[in-house]
């Protein structure tokens, strides 16, 4: 059987796929608890990052949870709790779920999972031995923790489970939440990522990578960037079904078009230089979108600040888009808020959708020396999107990771 | 040579669980009464491995999630821990081992 051409493999919507909407969001990150915050204070040229990490220092899990609840949730489960709420809120979720809670799903992504709880718990065993370990050990470490709390939380019966697939973890939650719908699995998933390593082997282990800015600063495809800005956060997006959505009078924020995901095949951490995969990824997202290279209007770039990353990513742009990729502004949420590491596909995917239904193309923010070779329209400043008559506008939103995974999710979003 | 083992009353149980349940797992002290459940204390299988491990730490008898099967509201909690502390100092006495 020969590989599916473009023309084959067009829009989802021409082979009955049902249509998937986006009706809330959420996020916590160090511009503050809530996607609008985050959003805005982006637009403004606002960084949340301090002394060369990204910290949510705004958030208190005691404003979302008992303190029982507190007690049995990792720090990343507790973000995500709080991303959460916001979305169902803005959802209309609030009260009593509008679907049958087996027609609910709950997927969430991290790259880790509890490690600050694991931390703690080997410090307990070397000081206090085995039988000190907390029983809540395994509940609170594990990855999926997030989700099954969350599932728990809120009693959704239907597909609920983590995926994890590093720093692409968020955007592949997405992915897999869009298809999940879409095949009929469930009439609505919420979905998200949620990442707190800001702990001492968190942070040991990423600088013993050398992967970490020296000079604490977030430049993303700037001459002078030096790597990445650590950081924490959630983001949460409830999808439903077009019609389910519909049936129910909610308020649609979005779509999800499309994704393309793919590996490397390359090697552990680094990117493949001339970035087949992550191409393969953009035009992958394109086809499964049912749009060409001059209908998207925005991307959200992985743009991690490491000198290999941003310039990879500039040739899979170049490669996928071809022509269009010159006209397309091209910008990185992590010059605002470092890098989310699994959680930060869905929240730069959530601050994409709040950016262009406000009209607005979000920046790079201290973005001023162009690189040798990269040579796209980084958008040192938020600007107006020309959206012209349209009511809506199309953004593609990178998420590269460790392993060398690649997803790239189309979305739609309504202007406001 | 070990001391010998000291009296544990119910009181002493029921003052290290009540501090337990009112410091981290935020319950109203005045809802710590024996015949609270344990689904209107909102307690649960994992609750309960939590208080025995409080309970050996202070203590030193070993309390199973077993021990605690059946088990229905606060005042059952405190019993149950007295029997086991008790079925534990009697059988140092008597110099057997425990053969849990």
């Amino acid at each position: 059987m020969s590989e599916p051409s473009g023309a084959e493999t067009a829009s989802r919507a021409t082979r009955g796929a049902r249509t998937v909407v986006v009706t809330g969001t959420g996020a916590v990150t160090s511009l503050g608890v809530g996607a609008r915050q985050l959003t805005d204070r982006w637009i403004a040229g606002e960084s949340g990052i301090v002394d060369g990490f990204s910290r949510c220092l705004d958030f208190s899990p005691e404003d979302f949870m008992t303190r029982k609840e507190v007690r049995r949730a990792d720090r990343f489960a507790q973000l995500a709790v709080a991303a959460t709420q916001e979305a169902l809120g803005e959802a209309g979720w609030t009260g009593s779920c509008p679907y049958p809670a087996e027609r609910v799903g709950c997927i969430v992504g991290t790259t880790v999972g509890g490690l600050r709880t694991e931390e703690e718990q080997i410090a307990t065993l070397r000081d206090r031995g085995p039988s000190a370990i907390s029983a809540l050990t395994i509940p609170m470490v594990m990855s999926n923790s997030a989700a099954g709390g969350l599932a728990l939380r809120h009693q959704w019966r239907g597909p609920s489970f983590s995926v994890s697939s590093a720093c692409a973890s968020g955007g592949q939650a997405l992915a897999v939440a869009l298809r999940t719908i879409q095949a009929g699995d469930a009439d609505a998933v919420v979905t998200g990522a949620s990442e707190a390593v800001l702990t001492e082997t968190g942070i040991a282990a990423f600088q013993a990578m050398e992967a970490l800015s020296t000079s604490g600063q977030s430049l993303p495809f700037d001459a002078r960037r030096d790597g990445f800005v650590m950081g924490e956060g959630a983001g949460v997006m409830v999808l439903e079904a077009a019609e389910t959505a519909a049936a129910r009078g909610a308020t649609v924020l979005g779509e999800v078009l499309g994704f393309g995901s793919t590996g490397d095949g390359y090697h552990i951490t680094a990117p493949d230089p001339e970035a087949r995969g992550a191409t393969a990824a953009i035009i992958r997202a394109m086809e499964d979108a049912g749009v060409t290279p001059a209908e998207i209007h925005y991307v959200n770039a992985h743009g991690t600040a490491t000198v290999l990353n941003d310039r990879a990513e500039t040739v899979a742009l170049n490669a996928a888009l071809g022509p269009a990729a010159r006209d397309v502004p091209i910008s990185s949420t992590k010059s605002a808020i470092g890098h989310l590491l699994g959680a930060a596909g869905i929240v730069e995917a959530v601050a994409t959708v709040h950016a262009l239904r406000k009209r607005t193309i979000p920046p790079t923010v201290g973005y001023a020396e162009q690189d040798e070779g990269l040579d796209l329209d980084y958008v040192p400043v938020s600007r107006p999107l020309d959206a012209g008559d349209r009511v809506s506008s199309v953004a593609l939103s990178n998420a590269f990771g460790f392993g060398g995974h690649n997803v790239v999710v189309c979305l739609k979003a309504l202007h406001a | 040579m070990n001391a010998p083992p000291q009296t544990v009353t119910p009181d002493d149980i029921r003052a290290l669980i009540t501090q337990l349940l009112v410091d981290e797992f935020d319950i109203a002290a005045e809802r710590l009464h024996d015949a609270a459940t344990m689904t209107d204390l909102d307690l649960d299988s994992l609750d309960m491995v939590e208080i025995g491990q409080v309970v050996e730490a202070r203590f030193g008898t070993r309390i199973k999630m077993a021990d605690a099967q059946g088990i229905s509201d606060f005042g059952g909690i405190i019993q149950m821990i007295h029997r086991k502390i008790e079925g534990d100092r009697t059988d140092e006495q008597d110099g057997t081992e425990d053969s849990q």
